[in-house]
């Protein structure tokens, strides 16, 4: 990336991985921000916990949003530890009314902290809840308008979840409100054999419906920034920068369509 | 949130799904979590302790690595914090393996992975020392970067003959003896510096006590200070403002 620098919209990290005071992480990021916007998009808030939202983890954060001043911050839509135990995992919630004003809060707090709006990503689940009293995409919708937040749109966990839950992920997708879908994610999934479901994996090439839904979206609110997700199995740059090159030319599509 | 404390416990055994899922086939698929769980965890463990994972074979530090899961989980929402404890865990769990130097060699590699992300600092030159006014000697201190370990192994040795861009002698005489080593990052590499006992009592000392002033008591005479005090910044340890350390 150093050496080569691509012609990129943006670059993605994950906030975690520069929570150090310094060394090699910081000298390349410093050196790549020079040329490239950045987003932050962040693994540990544990947004969705029973614990109090740790302050330190959210000072370190806002540390690192003034270091580098990125375009975007964001989290996900899920919980990651208990008891200040960490799983260090996307764990599902159950999609109730008491949940989404949990988050909702949760949200503005980190918000007022970090003095912005930030994106939550939708997760992708195995399991769901017997407690769940309403849709994904209606739990989504009532968080991201009780934080008044922006939504980080990850078209492949739609897919896997609609696969995995039976249910028609254009009736989700149709339901994202445009005007607070601030990026979009892509990614590979594998498929689970013995568990008989998708797992979001990023470590494969998008899916061919992935790229159809992905079209259809941008389509109806529009181009937006978007990142392909590739993190496990990572291969040469070559494949990556022909994933991202494959979704600029839909964005383009679509711009010259509304132009 | 009970249902969360659950999730945790079910993680953290060896079968079984929480309550509270929908279908029946949610408890196979909860299996992708416990899964993932260990993966994840084990392989952050393995990316800090290269060392250890390379002499034990990567399915015995696997067994281990799930092992030290469940005493000692993860407490912090950032992952690089994770493994603080591996050494003394390998220390006093008897795993079956004559490797007595094991947990030294963890020691080393969780100071080697704290040098790695510690703050930036310029190192000050001898040349520098020579300009600087006599008041501000008190003030030096180490690196943040720096990290000091004694062993009765000689860990450096190890370590370095484990690392994956070592081309020569790979062998390592046990008998040897051990060593008094500093841990530091000299631009973006590691190095490990094996010391002399004299500047390794003033490093300590600067370690625990912070700047120079403090630390110099440890000294015996003003002589040995001297030529410690010029040993660890002819090793390039020391900053003009002695920056403390122990916060990473």
């Amino acid at each position: 990336m150093l050496a080569r620098r691509p012609s990129l919209a943006f670059l993605e990290v994950h906030s975690e991985n520069y929570f150090g005071a310094g060394g090699p992480p910081h000298h390349h990021l410093e050196q790549l921000r020079q040329d490239y916007p950045l987003s932050l998009h962040g693994v540990g808030l544990s947004l969705g916990s029973g614990d109090p939202l740790d302050t330190g983890h959210l000072a370190k954060l806002k540390q690192l949003a003034e270091r580098y001043q990125p375009a975007l911050v964001s989290d996900h839509l899920c919980w990651t530890s208990v008891d200040g135990t960490h799983a260090h995992d996307l764990l599902p919630l159950p999609f109730t009314r008491g949940m989404a004003r949990h988050v909702a809060a949760r949200i503005r707090q980190v918000q007022d902290a970090l003095g912005r709006r930030i994106l939550v990503e939708n997760a992708s689940a195995y399991v769901a809840f017997a407690e769940s009293e309403m849709s994904e995409w209606a739990f989504v919708n009532e968080v991201i308008e009780a934080a008044d937040c922006l939504l980080l749109l990850d078209v492949n966990n739609v897919y896997v979840n609609a696969v995995n839950h039976g249910f028609d992920a254009r009736d989700y997708l149709g339901a994202m409100p445009s005007e607070r879908v601030a990026e979009i994610h892509l990614a590979g999934f594998d498929t689970d054999e013995r568990a008989q479901c998708l797992v979001d994996t990023h470590g494969k090439p998008v899916h061919e419906p992935v790229w159809t839904l992905y079209r259809e979206t941008v389509r109806r609110i529009g181009p937006r920034p978007t990142l392909i997700e590739w993190d496990a199995d990572i291969p040469p740059l070559d494949v990556l920068l022909d994933e991202a090159a494959k979704a600029n030319a839909i964005l383009e599509q679509i711009d010259a369509l509304a132009a | 949130m009970r249902w969360q404390h659950d999730w945790m416990d079910a993680l953290q055994r060896t079968a079984g799904a929480p309550p509270g899922l929908r279908e029946a086939r949610d408890t196979a698929r909860f299996e992708v979590y416990r899964a993932s769980f260990d993966a994840n965890l084990g392989q952050a463990l393995r990316d800090t302790y290269p060392v250890v994972n390379r002499l034990v074979g990567e399915g015995f530090f696997g067994q281990v690595a799930r092992a030290y899961l469940r005493a000692h989980p993860s407490r912090s929402g950032d992952l690089h914090e994770y493994g603080a404890e591996f050494a003394s865990f390998l220390a006093v769990q008897d795993w079956g393996v004559d490797l007595p130097y094991l947990p030294d060699v963890a020691r080393l590699e969780w100071l080697t992975h704290q040098a790695f992300h510690a703050a930036d600092a310029e190192p000050l030159g001898l040349a520098a020392l020579a300009g600087l006014p006599f008041e501000s000697y008190s003030g030096l201190g180490l690196l943040p970067s720096v990290r000091l370990m004694h062993s009765e192994f000689p860990v450096h040795r190890i370590w370095q003959v484990n690392q994956q861009s070592w081309a020569g002698d790979a062998a390592v005489r046990l008998d040897a003896g051990g060593v008094r080593l500093a841990v530091s990052r000299e631009g973006l590499e590691i190095v490990l510096l094996p010391m002399e006992t004299q500047a390794y009592a003033l490093a300590r000392a600067l370690f625990e006590r912070g700047s120079l002033d403090a630390a110099s008591e440890a000294m015996t005479d003003a002589d040995s200070l001297g030529r410690a005090l010029h040993a660890l910044i002819g090793a390039g340890l020391v900053a003009a403002t002695g920056t403390h350390r122990n916060n990473q």
